[in-house]
């Protein structure tokens, strides 16, 4: 008769920290449980034969045992390791981005797997595709949306007529467009260009993977890349840490 | 907020209790335990311990060359003079150059970080002793520089960070061997760090 006290899990580590003597506390996003915690026994050891799958940005298999507060990793089988990511700095710096977006939106033992198949595919395609630029812009909005924040990017969110083209204006805390006659305040909206509303709505219904190349200048990249941060922290509503960092590697190329 | 360790302890004892509770690895139960320990502890010993812990505080200070822990800067390593000043190996914590001075096998400087890079917790290159390697890399005559982090994605986005900052120099710089460990076994290795092994794999 199987154990109800173990169970299965697919998930993406996200963090991993030093626990008592040897053992690490291991954070993932997983398909089945949501956010989940656990604590590998012994894998702070260079013999432990866990030692190499828990590394932050790798999908894992799991095993585990509930406990009373913290649950027992008891084995570990990687899926991918995301090897060409974890190879390239500016990556690994937009890898750990959707991690810590996916600890600020997923909640504990509450599954989302809408929102692990975004991270996901967003994980993969910047390990197989990094050239592809709207990588994280994709993420931000799929992220929005399987989170129940997705943005409204037809209609006014205040009188909920339709947009008009180039009278509208952007607010991350309507949750989208409004349109002029609602005149907002500057202070709760921002201008947004014709294109960015344009990609915007592509990525909105598109697959990851169909999401064409788009020549896309500096200018409308920052655009969206604004955009989407301020509604991001304003959902999440704290900091974005690995921003900084992020923003740090592009000076520095 | 934090409880009372033991309610009806005496108040020096709870004190001391919750003290040493903040240690690593300490949790309540051992807490309580070093500090009945210390308690039974002849009065010259315990004074020893409070002794010890006070020097620590104000004697210890960071090497201004290798940023390691010492009592006089530069530290002995730094100023021994037998050492090979042409090689510079870069690690993340004092512990490391212990563990790299144990083998016997390094005869050249070091350079402690005091962390690595960790953009999810909010520890960027302006928090680690990043800016004073690259400064001690401008006025010194090092050849090579060997980054001995840790074989984890902080450890790696470091070296990395390092090595992209130092592209286009005059340096050579080399990265510790990822393989398997010393009584290891193949059949329980991860897939990475066989493949790292068999990447690093060497002529016999």
């Amino acid at each position: 008769m199987p154990n109800p006290r173990t169970y299965l899990a697919t998930g993406i580590i996200l963090k991993k920290t030093p626990f008592a003597e040897a053992d690490l506390l291991i954070n993932m996003f997983s398909r089945e449980h949501g956010k989940l915690r656990g604590v590998v026994k012994g894998a702070q050891k260079s013999t432990s034969r866990m030692v190499g799958h828990f590394e932050p940005l790798t999908i894992v298999e799991i095993s585990a045992t509930k406990g009373r507060t913290l649950d027992t990793i008891n084995q570990a089988q990687i899926i991918n390791n995301l090897s060409d990511l974890k190879s390239n700095l500016s990556l690994i710096s937009q890898g750990l981005y959707v991690a810590e977006l996916l600890d600020g939106f997923g909640n504990e033992s509450n599954a989302n797997p809408h929102l692990y198949n975004v991270a996901v595919d967003t994980l993969v395609n910047l390990n197989t595709n990094p050239n592809q630029l709207l990588n994280l812009r994709w993420f931000e909005i799929h992220l929005l949306k399987s989170s129940g924040f997705g943005i409204e990017l037809e209609s006014c969110t205040s009188c909920n007529n339709d947009i008009q083209p180039d009278h509208h204006r952007y607010s991350p805390s309507y949750g989208g467009l409004v349109c002029l006659e609602c005149n907002l305040s500057t202070q709760y909206s921002y201008p947004i260009s014709l294109q960015a509303l344009k990609v915007f709505r592509l990525i909105d219904r598109t697959n990851l993977l169909s999401l064409p190349y788009l020549n896309v200048s500096n200018v409308l990249l920052q655009e969206m890349k604004t955009l989407l941060g301020t509604t991001v922290r304003y959902w999440v509503d704290k900091e974005i840490r690995t921003n900084t960092f992020m923003e740090r590697l592009e000076r520095l190329d | 907020m934090a409880t009372d360790p033991i309610p009806s302890a005496a108040p020096a004892l709870a004190k001391l209790i919750q003290e040493l509770n903040k240690l690593p690895g300490i949790g309540p139960k051992s807490a309580q335990r070093l500090a009945f320990h210390i308690i039974r502890l002849p009065a010259p010993e315990a004074e020893e311990l409070s002794r010890a812990i006070s020097i620590v505080k104000t004697n210890i200070t960071l090497c201004d060359q290798c940023q390691n822990l010492t009592e006089a800067t530069p530290c002995n390593i730094c100023a021994n003079t037998n050492r090979n000043v042409t090689q510079l190996c870069v690690v993340e914590d004092p512990m490391d150059v212990l563990a790299l001075e144990r083998t016997h096998s390094y005869q050249g400087l070091y350079h402690v970080l005091h962390g690595s890079l960790s953009p999810l917790n909010g520890i960027g290159p302006d928090q680690l002793k990043i800016r004073e390697l690259f400064q001690r890399l401008s006025n010194a005559n090092i050849e090579e520089l060997i980054i001995a982090t840790n074989p984890t994605l902080e450890g790696e986005a470091t070296a990395m960070y390092i090595s992209r900052h130092l592209s286009g120099q005059q340096l050579k710089i080399t990265f510790l061997a990822r393989g398997l460990p010393v009584g290891g076994s193949l059949e329980y290795s991860d897939d990475i760090t066989l493949s790292r092994a068999l990447q690093g794999r060497q002529e016999m």
